[in-house]
C-alpha cells in the first residue's frame, strides 16, 4: 500500500524491508511521514503509536497530532531519525560523563540560531529522542570550549550573583496569591 | 562556524532549559569547560554539582588562608584558581569543597598544623581513590581509620605512625611517609616482617631514612637479585611464605637517596617492558636462585645416595646454565642483572 503524505516536507529517503510509514501533525499543522524506524528513535511517540494501536493498514489514516513541536523543529527531528534509523544501539553511558564524536552530517543539521536550537531541544526532550539529545547537547556544551568564566557568563546568560540576588529578594518582596 | 555563532547569538539561555537537558549539556562538557562553567556564578555552582557532572583533572590545594584549584591536564597546571577569585561559588567548609569535585585528581593540605578535627573531616571526605598529600605537622595521637585507605597517600609528617601501624597493614595501596622516627631496629623488624608475611601488606611503602640507617644487614641475609639500571639499584627477592595468599611474591626493596621504597609485584606482571627481557624474567631467575640453593643445602647432607647426589649434582650445572643463559653474572657471590 503506497499513500502519498498531504504535505510531503520530508520525504522518506529508503524504506528498506518494512514499508509501515506514520503520519505527524506539527502544532502548526504541517503533516510529515515517517518510518516506523525513524519513529521508533522517539519514545514518546513510539509509546503513543503502541498504546493508540497504530498498524500498518490504519497508520496513515491516523495522523499523530504532536501540539508541542512546530513544523520547522518537527523537519529537524524527521530528517534526524531518519537519518539515523538503523544506528546500533548506544551503549549507557556511565561516570556522568558523555564521551562521543559528533558527525559531520549532524553538526551540519543542528547549525541553526541559538533560539532555534533551544526550542529543538525543548522539542527533543519532549519527545525523548536521546541521541538527538546528546547530540544538541553537545553542541550547546561545545560553545565553552577555551572559554573564561566571564566569556561563559555572556555566551550562556548567566546573570552574576548579584543579579541573582537581586531576583530572589524581589521574588520574596512581591505579594503571594493571597497578598 | 562556532565562533560565527557567539556572534550572531550572544547568548544561549542555559538556565532556562528544564533542568534535565541543563545536566545533560553539563554531563557534556569536558573537565576544564566545566570548572570554568562552575565557576561563573554561585548558581552555576550548585547547578553543576547537582547535575552531578565529572569535574576531573583538577587539583585542590588547601594553604593557611586559601585554598586553591588547580586545573591540571597530562600533568601541567592549566590555569589556577585561588580563593579570593572564586570566593562567590567555593563553599567555606573544607568538606563541602571535597563535596564539590569529588573526582579530583589530587589534593594538597599545606598548613603547617592540623587540628584532629579537621583531619578527620578530610579522612570522612577525600575520595579514597585519589592521591591525598598531607604537608601539615600531624598531632600524635591521630587515627583514623582510612588512614592508608588512600589509593595513594603520602604523609610529609609521619611521626605519628607507629610500627605497629605498618605492621598490621593489609592489602594498602601506595603510602609514602617523609619526617618519621624509625629507627634501625624498627626498620630491619618492617623489612622481615614485610618478606615472611602471608598476607599483602602494601603495594608500595616510601619511608625516609633517618641518619644513620643502612638496609644492607637485612638484604644479605635474604636471597637476591640485584638489578641495576642506569644511578638505580634495586633487590628483588621472594616471599618467604607458602601461603597462597600473596598475590604479590615478588619484593622489590630499593635504596634511593634517602629514601627506601617497598613495592610487591604480582608474578605475572612485572614492573616494566625494557628493551631486554631480563628484567621480565627476575621472577624466573628468583627461582632457580631458591632451586639452587635448595639443591646445595642437600648436596651437604652425608646420608645422601650416590645417584641422588648425581642426579642433583646434574641438576644445579643445568640450573647454572640456565641462569647464565639469563645474562646473570654473580659477583662475590650475589647474583646481578643489568637493564
Amino acid at each position: 500500500m503506497s499513500v502519498e503524505p498531504e504535505v510531503p516536507i520530508v520525504q522518506v529517503e529508503e524504506v528498506r524491508e518494512n514499508p509501515v510509514l506514520y503520519k505527524i501533525i506539527s502544532s502548526d499543522n504541517h503533516v510529515f511521514t515517517i518510518s516506523e524506524h525513524a519513529v521508533k528513535l522517539s519514545k514518546t511517540l513510539w509509546d503513543l503509536i503502541t498504546n493508540l494501536g497504530l498498524t500498518a493498514e490504519n497508520a496513515l489514516d491516523n495522523p499523530i497530532p504532536v501540539e508541542n513541536v512546530n513544523g520547522k523543529n518537527m523537519e529537524t527531528i524527521v530528517q534526524f531519525c531518519e537519518r539515523h534509523k538503523y544506528d546500533e544501539e548506544e551503549p549507557e553511558y556511565t561516570n556522568y560523563i558523555r564521551e562521543f564524536v559528533l558527525p559531520e552530517w549532524d553538526r551540519q543539521l543542528l547549525s541553526i540560531d541559538n533560539e532555534e536550537l533551544f526550542q529543538l531541544i525543548l522539542a527533543t526532550n519532549y519527545l525523548d529522542i536521546q541521541k538527538l539529545m546528546d547530540y544538541c547537547c553537545r553542541v550547546i556544551g561545545d560553545m565553552a570550549k577555551d572559554k573564561t568564566p566571564e566569556e561563559l557568563r555572556i555566551i550562556y546568560g548567566i546573570p552574576t550573583d548579584a543579579e541573582d540576588d537581586a531576583l530572589e529578594r524581589s521574588a520574596s518582596d512581591s505579594p503571594g496569591p493571597s497578598g | 562556524m562556532e565562533v560565527q555563532r557567539e556572534i550572531n547569538n550572544p547568548s544561549f539561555c542555559l538556565l532556562h532549559l528544564p533542568f534535565v537537558a541543563m545536566k545533560h549539556v553539563l554531563q557534556c562538557m569536558d573537565s576544564t569547560d566545566l570548572l570554568r562553567t562552575a565557576f561563573v556564578s554561585k548558581r552555576m555552582g550548585r547547578y553543576t554539582k547537582l547535575a552531578n557532572a565529572r569535574i576531573d583533572l583538577i587539583e585542590i590545594e588547601f594553604t593557611n588562608n586559601r585554598s586553591t584549584i588547580n586545573l591540571i591536564d597530562f600533568g601541567c597546571l592549566v590555569e589556577s584558581y585561588k580563593k579570593k577569585d572564586i570566593m562567590h561559588v567555593l563553599p567555606k567548609k573544607t568538606e563541602e569543597i571535597l563535596k564539590m569535585f569529588q573526582h579530583y585528581q589530587k589534593l594538597i593540605y599545606k598548613p603547617k598544623t592540623i587540628s584532629t578535627n579537621v583531619l578527620n573531616k578530610i579522612m570522612d571526605s577525600a575520595n579514597i581513590h585519589r592521591f591525598l598529600n598531607i604537608a601539615a605537622e600531624i598531632p600524635k595521637d591521630f587515627n583514623h581509620k582510612n588512614k592508608f585507605k588512600f589509593d595513594q597517600v603520602q604523609y610529609q609528617d609521619a611521626t605519628w605512625v607507629k610500627l605497629e601501624d605498618i605492621l598490621s597493614m593489609e592489602n594498602v595501596g601506595r603510602v609514602q611517609f617523609n619526617r618519621n622516627n624509625f629507627t634501625q631496629n624498627q626498620i630491619n623488624t618492617l623489612l622481615k616482617h614485610w618478606v615472611a608475611s602471608d598476607i599483602d601488606m602494601f603495594y608500595r611503602i616510601i619511608l625516609d631514612l633517618n641518619d644513620g640507617i643502612e638496609i644492607t644487614e637485612v638484604l644479605e641475609e635474604l636471597l637476591t637479585v640485584q638489578c641495576r639500571s642506569g644511578a638505580m639499584t634495586s633487590y628483588f627477592t621472594l616471599a618467604k611464605t607458602t601461603a597462597n595468599t600473596r598475590e604479590r611474591p615478588i619484593l622489590v626493596i630499593c635504596r634511593h637517596g634517602r629514601f627506601m621504597i617497598l613495592t610487591g609485584w604480582r608474578s605475572d606482571k612485572l614492573l616494566m617492558k625494557g628493551p631486554d627481557d631480563i628484567y621480565d624474567k627476575t621472577y624466573i631467575i628468583l627461582k632457580f636462585l631458591k632451586r639452587k640453593e635448595e639443591i646445595k643445602a642437600e648436596l651437604e647432607r652425608n646420608d645422601l645416595e650416590l645417584a641422588t647426589r648425581r642426579r642433583l649434582g646434574e641438576e644445579e650445572k643445568k640450573l647454572v646454565a640456565e641462569i647464565e643463559e639469563m645474562n646473570v653474572v654473580f659477583e662475590n657471590g650475589q647474583a646481578v642483572v643489568s637493564i
